[in-house]
């Protein structure tokens, strides 16, 4: 079971990703609509060009993906728009609910998208396949918590347009995912 | 509560079904009319039509739907298999989709340009969904699970052109129905004759059989009288015919074919569907069958309709009533069946006027279809439909509840009839769950039924407006269905969300529709949903963000960073389509876009599986696009350019691009070689400062020289280059610039790892003078595509005005310029030796540099051009190092007292015995070269050369390393003079630190302005005493002092210094051995300590005053204190035939008064302006600390004592007791103050007294134990206490005080400046020694 985290900034900007391999038994979602779904093939934007086409001068591209699959085989891309999609019902949720963990917010078949967002209009989203509410809770709080001391709200030189880069909060943030999810 | 009036969709409405007798058939046709049910459904839907509740409330109906069609067809389609036919329907919209999407693109696409330049939004429907829309809501074969397609009404048509028509109806109502048992045999029997003007029965005859028909089938009858003129009347537009399903082709039957028939009736349906439909009727006709419609629904259909609303009402009602509903309730929890209401059979047959022969089940007679026994649609459902159909909304919603709380279905029409709320999505999810869980998993029935309500809901809600997520619900809808209806569905919810203003969840749904589409392989629709999904991506939603958020960090709104993932995701998945489809040109851009390069942040680490991280991505695209761009080259031929292709990426850095001389190559640090030029540029010759001001570099143009370009991989795999040159651009004097006057190189087949970054060289070489612009980089990328990048790089950013620091202005646009010269004026210089060069500490190297003109000219003048601490000195004719020494043992020189550096040295071409220096010519000059730094070392110099006076300046570059290894180390120790005749003694001490070298100490020289100096010992034990004296003909100095104290003051009153020099200064030499060897005096001695004295006064300087300008440096202090002493060692390696000489800086002798003090008391109590940086106020107090703390500011206490003698003395002590009496020596050390001395003898030692050995006995003194008097400068005197001795010892002399008052004389009589009182030092302790003498 995989969890993706996204850090946004107040401009939607993405900061910081991670994605997280639990091997915590997942507990699904009782939904009827998405428990039957299976999960997105891209097959048919799979392979290279070259196998199209029949070049056979052309060495065939080792890697038969066309993308990095992430978790629940998904396409990078496909993980990001969902976030990225994600934040339409965030800002609507946003606008009505003053507490800073939305539970879920959304779902996108096998996907629940949860989300926190910070006084400071920062948006943590994770998406999920299982049901982990108070796991959840506690690793965003935790996450908040070193977003705001590690490395930076407290680092006079990081600003809400750049990328946290700091290994610390890296590290710690992990620590926190194989913790809670 | 109901909404008033809600929009059905037209699936929702009475079926009628329609069995002709088949002269009827043929007459039609005969005028060229189609069938009945399609002239019937041309009158579809009636207006203005109402209808009643159950409570007789009129329900006005702004438009009723009618559905007409063939029994025949449709007793052939209730046969076959409901899960069949599900899929035949998916399919045959999918080939419909499939067969017209490219068409539809086209026309859309110009309707969204049209939209877009008229800025108004599309509010069209799009024609794809229009046309799922279509094909489901033109399902009419009944369905096993919902009663909307069962035939309302059974309308038996017949013509009157037959001899006997009542016979011919006869036949057709004794028809048995051919329905399987599921389907709803509850339906209006209706009978229509159809009179022709051309019938063989007169009006009066028609009128006789409709009146027995009445009689015989009831009032449900009507005569339609038809003109039905020939020739057929012009064509009458009427409403398109719904879209059917075509039948299955009856070879298929039993063993179907989905794909073929698919096939099939796509073709065929394709090519029949007309664009416009008409119908050859004549407006009588029209009139009169229109008037049949209104007469049939208001008169028969829809009052039939009422009273089975009514009956069944009345059922649902007796059922729903509490003792029922107990009854009911207890029979289920008793496991009984469920409670249906009573059998419609005998309802029917009492509503229906006929009954015979169609009771359900004794018609099933194909054995084929498996759902015999399956009941028809309950009344209850029936119910709900009719009251629907009719507008009694309150009654449906109240019946489709009941059926929704059974679990009977009715969920999915509730959201219809109900007015927006939580409990219309929960019915959504409650109709849909429903079908997924009938155990159909992802059946085609589920699939389709799913479509069906997702289409009722989005024709009967208006999404837009209402707070429904209807676009949700769709896409629930579509569920997990890969065909593409589904893929529709998903669109449509994009489509939909787009226009509520939530783009990206509607790029996402987009994407995913395109993903299910692409799989379907209809290629032009997943194009179009992929870009949309794309360019809504790329919109950002307008954000309410304080515009402080940008400005606070200087960075432009528009330049928002995204997920790195997602174009380059949609755009590969859109090369590759446009590929496959044969846009090879748009796919080559897609995949061009692909090679941004990464924009994201850099990764965290290498083994963390994170999102920035993508290794394998590039490699992917990289060799798609050099496949695609491939073909594309190979297509397009001749005719191929990539002109509208640029490389999106940069390769090249053009902040690092550097030019490199040839005259580069010697070594040398860069940074030593522009301070050279920076010390030929601040030279005073005129027109020096023409040759490096500019910056300019120059070269001669017979040599070429290289651009250094840096080149960094961005992407993850390796990338070739080929025909890499720059893009040069030339100035000439006088003519036009052409690009054959330049050869620039290029290089091929550049491969580079992935990530590398590498610099490589390009030589270029210019055949005429002129000034190079290295403008751009060009080379084809991967072999493939041209690409030009720029190296021009932008200027700094300027901060010196208001303007300038608060907005963004930078300087000019940095070229790369190399300015060529012509190649007439060439100096080579090489050094004559090339051998390693080890020198020792102090050596003096005599070395030769060898100038040859190469070029076509004379040169005449040359200069040389060292680093300010390198010390040399070029030799001159009669200018020999070993001058004689003066035999008297001293003499002196005037020194300029300056720190400033060494100019420039002008080589004296006299020696070629010319004025310049010939073509060919050549010369070498000797230099001596002294090593007075230890270690690794490069000497530097810089040769400036020109013809003559007013000629430009050439420049060439030499440098040589050399070694320099420790030898000697030596320290000079100075202190009071220990005898009368000297004031100061000082010891100089020589170490050896070489392993394994001996050196000849050959020479020491004294060098003061003021202290005259003698050897007291000769050298022994590599220690030397000397002792010092001023020198005679000393001056006070006072203008050097004069000139240092009021610069320092121009520093601590904050004002700019004067530039200029100290005043020049007279120095003593005093060759200290008795056989002085090497003369000071010589030019070249002189020239090389003079220099390193300079580095050594400069360092200190530099260390001392780190706040002080070091330009200023020699403005301020000179080179020599008056008061200082230097040593000189000269020495020999005989054996290596080495020599030279180390210079010791010595201590600076004499006392000093604290000239500077009320400079500094004027300065610290001066009024402060205050300056609002801490920083500036430190700067001000170090400044003022490290004068304070200056030799030029030194203070000390003026006179010294000193025991003279005597050390031992015996005596008799059997006689008399011994007076001893002791010499003492007060010496006045200050030049310029008298000073009053009291010396005060302690009789005993006093506790207090020094410590020292504690052997050493308390003098005891008689006589006078104090004295008085005034020393005048450098005036000593002698004093002698007597010692009183009663027993032999050795007794301290150190039992003193002394009180020092440092003064001068004024007029009004004596002026203390300074008083100190000094005790006797506690180390080295003056005694005398008694001992005892046997008596004679």
């Amino acid at each position: 079971m995989s969890h993706h985290l996204f850090l946004l900034s107040p401009s939607d900007t993405p900061l910081y990703s991670l994605t997280h391999f639990s091997t915590k038994p997942s507990q699904t979602v009782p939904s009827p609509l998405s428990a039957n779904l299976p999960s997105w093939s891209t097959s048919a934007f799979a392979g290279t060009l070259t196998a199209l086409s029949g070049a056979s001068s052309v060495v065939q591209a080792s890697t038969q993906g066309g993308g990095v699959r992430m978790g629940g085989g998904q396409d990078r891309h496909v993980i990001q728009m969902i976030a990225n999609a994600s934040l339409d019902v965030i800002e609507e949720v946003v606008r009505r609910d003053n507490g800073m963990y939305l539970k879920s917010v959304d779902k996108f078949n096998e996907w629940t998208v949860s989300a926190f967002v910070t006084p400071g209009n920062m948006k943590f989203v994770l998406l999920h396949e299982g049901k982990n509410e108070e796991g959840i809770r506690a690793f965003f709080t935790e996450v908040w918590e070193l977003y705001v001391k590690v490395r930076t709200m407290l680092n006079p030189f990081h600003t809400a347009h750049n990328a946290i880069v700091s290994s610390v909060f890296d590290g710690r943030v992990r620590a926190s995912a194989r913790k809670y999810l | 509560m109901a909404p008033l009036t809600p929009t059905l969709p037209s699936s929702l409405s009475p079926h009628i079904c329609i069995i002709s007798s088949p002269d009827l058939a043929d007459l039609l046709s005969s005028f060229s009319l189609p069938s009945l049910h399609q002239i019937l459904q041309s009158f579809s839907p009636l207006p203005q039509v109402t209808t009643r509740t159950t409570s007789l409330t009129p329900v006005p109906l702004t438009s009723f739907a009618l559905r007409f069609s063939d029994l025949a067809e449709i007793e052939e389609g209730c046969r076959e298999d409901e899960e069949q036919r599900a899929g035949r329907t998916i399919d045959w919209i999918s080939a419909r989709i499939a067969s017209r999407c490219a068409k539809w693109m086209e026309d859309w696409e110009r309707i969204e340009t049209a939209a877009l330049d008229n800025d108004k939004p599309n509010n069209l429907r799009t024609p794809w969904w229009n046309e799922v829309r279509q094909c489901v809501e033109g399902d009419h074969i009944p369905s096993k699970f919902e009663g909307w397609n069962h035939p309302v009404a059974i309308l038996l048509a017949v013509s009157t052109m037959l001899p006997n028509p009542l016979q011919t109806l006869a036949q057709l109502h004794a028809r048995p129905l051919d329905f399987p048992s599921w389907v709803d045999s509850t339906h209006l029997r209706y009978s229509l004759i159809i009179h022709p003007e051309s019938s063989p029965l007169s009006d009066e005859e028609a009128n006789a059989l409709f009146n027995a028909v009445k009689k015989q089938y009831g009032l449900h009858s009507y005569l339609l009288p038809l003109a039905l003129s020939s020739p057929p009347p012009p064509p009458v537009p009427v409403p398109l015919p719904p879209l059917r399903l075509p039948p299955i082709p009856q070879s298929t039957l039993h063993t179907p074919d989905p794909s073929t028939a698919t096939k099939s009736d796509s073709v065929s349906v394709s090519s029949a569907r007309p664009e416009a439909n008409t119908l050859h009727m004549s407006e009588q006709d029209i009139q009169q069958t229109a008037k049949f419609v209104r007469e049939f629904v208001s008169m028969s259909l829809i009052p039939w309709m009422e009273r089975c609303v009514a009956d069944w009402n009345e059922n649902f009602t007796s059922t729903r009533r509490l003792p029922s509903r107990l009854f009911s309730s207890t029979r289920r929890l008793f496991g009984s069946g469920t409670t249906s209401p009573a059998p419609m059979q005998t309802s029917a047959s009492s509503i229906s006027p006929v009954s015979p022969g169609i009771r359900p089940g004794s018609q099933s007679l194909i054995a084929s279809i498996s759902a015999g026994g399956r009941p028809p649609p309950s009344q209850q459902r029936r119910l709900a439909e009719f009251a629907t159909i009719l507008g009694d909304l309150k009654l449906a919603t109240n019946v489709w509840e009941a059926l929704r709380k059974d679990g009977k279905g009715g969920s999915e029409m509730l959201p219809l009839l109900l007015s927006p709320s939580p409990a219309s999505t929960l019915c959504v999810t409650q109709a849909l769950s429903a079908i997924t869980s009938s155990g159909a998993e992802a059946s085609a029935w589920a699939q389709l039924c799913a479509l069906t309500y997702a289409i009722r809901w989005e024709v009967s809600i208006d999404f837009l407006t209402s707070p429904l997520e209807g676009d949700r619900w769709l896409v629930w809808a579509a569920s997990s269905g890969e065909e593409p209806p589904s893929a529709l569905l998903l669109a449509q919810a994009a489509h939909l969300s787009s226009r509520r203003q939530t783009h990206r969840r509607a790029a996402l749904w987009y994407l995913f529709a395109a993903n299910r589409l692409e799989k379907s392989g209809i290629k032009p629709l997943t194009l179009y949903f992929l870009r949309k999904a794309r360019e809504l991506y790329k919109t950002s939603p307008e954000k309410s963000l304080s515009p402080s958020f940008w400005d606070a960090e200087g960075i432009d709104m528009q330049s928002l960073t995204r997920f790195d993932g997602v174009l380059p995701g949609l755009d590969y998945a859109l090369g590759r389509l446009y590929y496959t489809t044969g846009e090879v040109q748009r796919a080559v851009q897609f995949f061009l876009s692909l090679l941004e390069g990464p924009s994201g942040p850099t990764p965290l680490s290498d083994d963390a599986p994170e999102m920035f991280k993508d290794l394998a991505m590039d490699k992917v695209f990289l060799e798609d696009f050099r496949v695609a761009f491939q073909h594309l080259k190979d297509i397009s031929g001749t005719n191929f350019r990539a002109t509208d292709l640029t490389l999106p990426v940069a390769l090249f850095n053009p902040r690092f691009t550097r030019v490199r001389l040839p005259g580069d190559a010697v070594g040398g640090d860069p940074s030593a070689w522009r301070s050279r030029e920076d010390s030929w540029t601040s030279f005073g010759e005129p027109e020096a400062q023409r040759y490096f001001t500019a910056r300019g570099r120059q070269l001669p143009m017979v040599k070429a020289f290289w651009v250094d370009l840096v080149v960094h991989n961005p992407f993850n795999s390796e990338v070739n280059l080929s025909d890499l040159t720059v893009v040069v651009t030339g100035l000439l004097a006088g003519s036009d610039w052409a690009p054959d006057l330049v050869d620039v190189e290029v290089l091929d087949g550049i491969s580079l790892d992935p990530k590398e970054t590498r610099t490589i060289p390009l030589s270029i070489l210019a055949k005429q003078p002129m000034t190079l612009q290295i403008t751009h980089v060009s080379y084809v990328f991967l072999s493939l595509l041209p690409a030009i990048e720029s190296l021009v790089s932008r200027g700094r950013r300027l901060q010196d005005t208001l303007y300038q620091r608060q907005n963004k202005v930078y300087a000019a646009d940095i070229v790369v310029k190399v300015e060529v010269e012509d190649a007439a004026q060439r100096l080579s210089a090489e050094f004559f030796d090339d051998d390693r060069l080890v020198l020792y500490h102090g050596e003096c190297r005599q070395m030769r540099i060898w100038l040859s003109n190469i070029g076509t000219q004379a040169i005449g003048d040359i200069w040389l051009v060292g680093g300010e601490e390198d010390e040399f000195r070029v030799e001159e004719p009669g200018d020999p190092r070993l001058a004689e020494a003066p035999t008297l043992g001293s003499e002196s020189f005037n020194s300029d007292n300056t720190l400033l550096p060494r100019t420039p040295y002008r080589i004296a071409l006299s020696t070629v015995g010319s004025w310049s220096l010939p073509p060919g010519a050549n010369f070498e000059f000797p230099f001596v070269l002294h090593a007075n730094k230890l270690g690794e070392q490069e000497l530097c110099l810089l040769l400036i050369f020109r013809e003559g006076d007013g000629q430009a300046f050439h420049c060439v570059r030499i440098a040589r390393f050399f070694e320099v290894r420790p030898l000697l180390t030596a320290t000079l120790t100075a202190g009071p003079g220990k005898r009368l005749e000297n004031i100061f003694t000082a010891t100089l001490d020589v170490w050896n630190i070489s392993p394994s070298t001996s050196v000849v100490l050959s020479q020491v020289v004294t060098l003061s302005p003021t202290w005259s100096c003698i050897s007291l010992t000769s050298f022994e034990h590599f220690q030397l005493l000397i002792g010092v004296n001023t020198r005679e003909e000393t001056s006070d100095f006072n203008d050097t002092f004069q000139f240092v104290m009021g610069k320092l003051a121009q520093i601590l009153e904050g004002r700019s210094v004067e530039e200029s020099q100290p005043p020049p200064i007279n120095i003593l030499c005093n060759y200290i051995n008795k056989t002085p060897t090497y003369s000071i005096k010589a030019r070249s001695t002189m020239s090389l300590l003079h220099q390193g004295r300079r580095n050594i006064i400069t360092r200190e300087l530099a260390a001392r005053h780190p706040y002080i300008a070091p330009a200023l440096h020699p403005y301020i202090f000179p080179l020599y204190h008056p008061r200082s002493l230097d040593v000189v060692l000269f020495w020999d390696i005989p054996s290596d035939g080495r020599s030279g000489h180390i210079l010791i800086p010595g201590a600076i002798l004499g006392a000093e008064h604290g000239t500077l003090n009320s400079f500094i008391q004027e300065a610290e109590e001066a009024k402060l302006i205050r300056s609002m940086y801490a920083e500036t106020q430190r700067e001000r107090s170090s400044i003022l600390e490290a004068i304070r703390g200056s030799e030029w500011n030194a203070e000390s206490n003026p006179i010294s004592l000193v025991t003279v003698g005597p050390e031992i003395i015996s005596h008799n002590f059997s006689e008399v007791s011994c007076h001893v009496p002791v010499t003492l020596m007060l010496r006045n050390f200050s030049m310029t103050h008298p000073s009053k001395y009291t010396l005060k003898l302690a009789p005993k030692a006093t506790p207090e007294g020094p410590s020292g050995p504690k052997d050493l006995a308390p003098p005891s003194w008689i006589g006078r134990l104090t004295f008085r008097g005034v020393l005048e400068p450098m005036q000593h005197v002698t004093l002698r206490p007597t010692l009183h001795v009663t027993s032999p010892d050795t007794y301290a002399l150190d039992c003193w005080q002394l009180e020092v008052e440092v003064g001068q004389r004024t007029d009004q009589g004596w002026r203390t400046i300074y008083r100190y009182l000094e005790k006797a030092s506690q180390g080295h302790r003056p005694c005398v020694t008694v001992v005892a003498m046997a008596p004679p």
